[in-house]
């Protein structure tokens, strides 16, 4: 257990938006380095990661005390991937 | 955590018809070539290694949002307020661990440790709390997602994350101060919110 952050530091002190946001980010780049591994790509700096999945965190972190549903944040990622293309 | 081959809906996203991703990877291989071949252009241009890492990106966070992931992320709100909620009990199971060990646990609850996938002892006794409340078809992506962040999460990440929440809140606390008080500046280190630090 020693290599791992002991959950006092993974939970404590965020509030809950915060604590939200943290999974998410987690999630989020979790899936893409798995997507990139998959795809036997190299991994791109880690800074440049961080931001990307911290900005669809929060384009994800819907300010709601409930859990939003299924619909909503596939509009949200809906969104975004539009919001990519046109970036583009 | 992995999601492919897991399920073929695309759960709301729009797919637009071909791989725009591929598209992407095309036409910035063509202008990767344009810079190997007009090099009178190349202080204008982004160096490669920009554009090979853009390209890269581009096509994670393409496949990405393609792939079925909402439930991955359904599931990560969901322990994350779960948690939230069960914080004091968690933390009393904790230390009833560091005490007396498994046993502690097992005094503490009725519920029966899960021992696949999570990886630490931390997991499992978070998950020994939350999973009761994690309904049954998210039970496996919930321990799989649990197990990734509470197992890979680290330090840099967390940091990351923080200061990035503190950033914003202090924006949007100077931005209310702004509108409530027009004559003040910006707020006052008073005005901060306790800043979680982790260094």
């Amino acid at each position: 257990m020693s290599d791992k952050l002991p959950i006092e530091k993974i939970v404590q002190g965020f509030e809950r938006e915060g604590l939200r946001f943290l999974f998410l980010f987690k999630t989020i780049k979790e899936q893409i380095q798995n997507e990139l591994k998959k795809e036997g790509k190299s991994l791109p700096n880690e800074a440049i990661l961080n931001k990307i999945c911290a900005e669809t965190a929060k384009e994800l972190l819907i300010d709601s005390e409930q859990t939003p549903t299924k619909e909503e944040i596939s509009k949200v990622l809906q969104c975004l991937k539009e919001k990519l293309n046109i970036h583009e | 955590m992995s999601y492919r081959g897991k399920s073929k809906g695309n759960y709301g996203i729009k797919h637009r018809g071909g791989k725009s991703a591929s598209f992407k990877s095309k036409s910035n291989s063509s202008k990767i070539h344009d810079d190997f071949t007009h090099k009178s252009d190349e202080s204008n241009r982004r160096t490669l290694s920009e554009e090979t890492e853009e390209t890269i990106i581009n096509c994670a966070l393409d496949s990405f949002l393609r792939a079925p992931i909402i439930s991955e992320l359904h599931t990560a709100y969901l322990l994350a307020d779960t948690i939230y909620d069960n914080w004091n009990t968690i933390t009393q199971l904790y230390d009833a661990y560091q005490k007396k060990g498994w046993d502690g646990v097992a005094e503490s609850i009725d519920t029966e440790i899960a021992q696949d996938t999570l990886a630490s002892i931390q997991t499992k006794i978070v998950w020994s709390i939350i999973c009761k409340c994690v309904p049954a078809p998210l039970q496996k992506e919930g321990k799989e997602t649990l197990s990734g962040i509470m197992n890979k999460v680290t330090s840099v990440e967390v940091n990351f994350v923080t200061n990035l929440l503190t950033k914003q809140k202090v924006k949007s606390k100077s931005h209310v101060a702004k509108q409530e008080y027009p004559s003040q500046k910006n707020s006052t280190k008073k005005d901060l919110p306790d800043a979680v630090e982790y260094v």
